[in-house]
């Protein structure tokens, strides 16, 4: 494709294209991340969050996207080398779509020591950059990258589907997770609200990879699959992950910190919702 | 994660690609980011002892206001910790006496960082004696 002759002019429309890409990756940043700027608690977790727990949790975005840039980056890659720069290169934009966001509204003033103005991006440009890497199957363009995603996403091994649902599971709960009312809500309920919450979130997702089988999305098991072999192998140990994982994040924002075991579990479950919906709904949002 | 080698060539033949410069710029950028900030709150956490919060007020300026004056104060925490709902109470003194008292909650007043905020009292703080202090906080 880019024979000598026309090296210059596939250079200048290399760079004019990366130039769109990072445009639309901007704009994905902030669709996605848009509820979480606007959430107070994420303003004021930067200043009381743990700070191990910040770098722990900005480390581990890292793999996550690279991860997320093999099925569905916001451009085509073709090595683990392109993965990673396209996963850095999400987290600069979302670094900056949150810095500038949080300079509109105010958040972020000169008076603020650096390390307040720091923690406030940082914990935001997590949720941005995924926004950034997820532009691509946001807002589509290209039908032959589209094609490609798809392909991969459905050919995705039962270890990338876990992965998947990991991906999905962070994406839905992240814009919920720091708000007050997780713990709150976990505080309304009884115990029977929450072994009740927990099996309708299990059918739920059940549904989900039931609905998916119907359709072809799982290219993994046999179509003709027993319901407990689904059953265990997708929405049992998917559930497992969605808690895994909602429990990951409220500690992450210590939500739950000093809340004896059955209440730090009631918020998981609770978490575990939107997180479930995310993770059995990966294929369609991813 | 696993990958499909036979899924990475066939999408290799579509397209060749030059990567940008600005593209490797964009990342290293990135890079530097996330290790800047991952390094930067690790470095915070591992140094800083978690001290209470170390509440001071000064007071900015004393201004006339409606039914009567308006004192601007910031206050300062230089404490490791971070202070919620921090109660500022400001009281004029005549002499010994306790002319009048005004009270205000910041919600926050985060480790290392300034607030600003105001009082508004009935009696002329500038000819009495005025004192701000912050009577408690709750750690968040």
């Amino acid at each position: 494709m880019s024979s000598p002759s026309k090296n210059v002019k596939s250079e200048k429309s290399d760079a004019r294209r990366f130039f769109v890409d990072l445009s639309r990756a901007f704009g994905g940043a902030i669709l996605f991340s848009f509820p979480l700027l606007m959430t107070m608690e994420m303003w004021r977790l930067a200043f009381y969050m743990d700070g191990l727990r910040l770098a722990l949790f900005t480390l581990l975005t890292i793999p996550l996207l690279i991860g997320l840039s093999y099925y569905d980056g916001f451009e085509q890659t073709n090595t683990v080398k392109d993965d990673v720069r396209e996963a850095f290169i999400a987290y600069a934009v979302g670094f900056a779509a949150s810095t500038l966001v949080l300079i509109l509204f105010g958040v972020i003033t000169p008076e603020m020591s650096a390390n307040e103005i720091i923690g406030k991006i940082s914990l935001q440009a997590v949720a941005a950059g995924f926004g950034a890497m997820l532009t691509q199957s946001l807002l589509v363009i290209d039908d032959e990258t589209e094609k490609n995603a798809e392909k991969r996403k459905r050919s995705a091994s039962y270890g990338g589907q876990l992965f998947l649902m990991v991906v999905g599971a962070m994406f839905l709960s992240l814009s919920v997770a720091p708000t007050e009312e997780m713990v709150l809500i976990s505080y309304q309920m009884t115990y029977w609200h929450t072994a009740a919450l927990a099996g309708v979130t299990l059918l739920m997702k059940y549904g989900f990879v039931y609905a998916a089988k119907f359709q072809g999305h799982h290219k993994v098991h046999a179509p003709d699959e027993s319901f407990l072999s689904l059953f265990l192998r997708f929405t049992v140990v998917g559930y497992a992950i969605v808690l895994l994982i909602s429990f990951y994040i409220l500690w992450t924002f210590g939500s739950i910190d000093g809340l004896s075991f059955a209440e730090k579990l009631k918020a998981t479950i609770v978490l575990g919702f939107p997180a479930a919906i995310g993770a059995a709904a990966s294929r369609l949002i991813l | 994660m696993p990958k499909e080698k036979s899924d990475k060539q066939e999408q290799g033949a579509g397209r060749q690609k030059n990567v940008p410069v600005g593209e490797w710029i964009v990342a290293v950028v990135g890079l530097i980011l996330v290790i800047g900030s991952i390094s930067l709150t690790l470095y915070r956490a591992l140094t800083e002892e978690s001290t209470p919060p170390v509440i001071s007020i000064t007071v900015d300026s004393i201004l006339p206001a409606e039914n009567g004056f308006l004192v601007r104060f910031s206050v300062q925490n230089t404490g490791n910790q971070t202070a919620a709902d921090l109660n500022i109470e400001g009281v004029l003194k005549n002499g010994e006496e306790i002319a009048e008292t005004s009270a205000m909650t910041l919600t926050y007043a985060p480790a290392h960082s300034m607030r600003e905020g105001g009082l508004f009292f009935t009696k002329n703080p500038n000819e009495l004696d005025l004192q701000i202090r912050s009577t408690g906080y709750s750690v968040p």
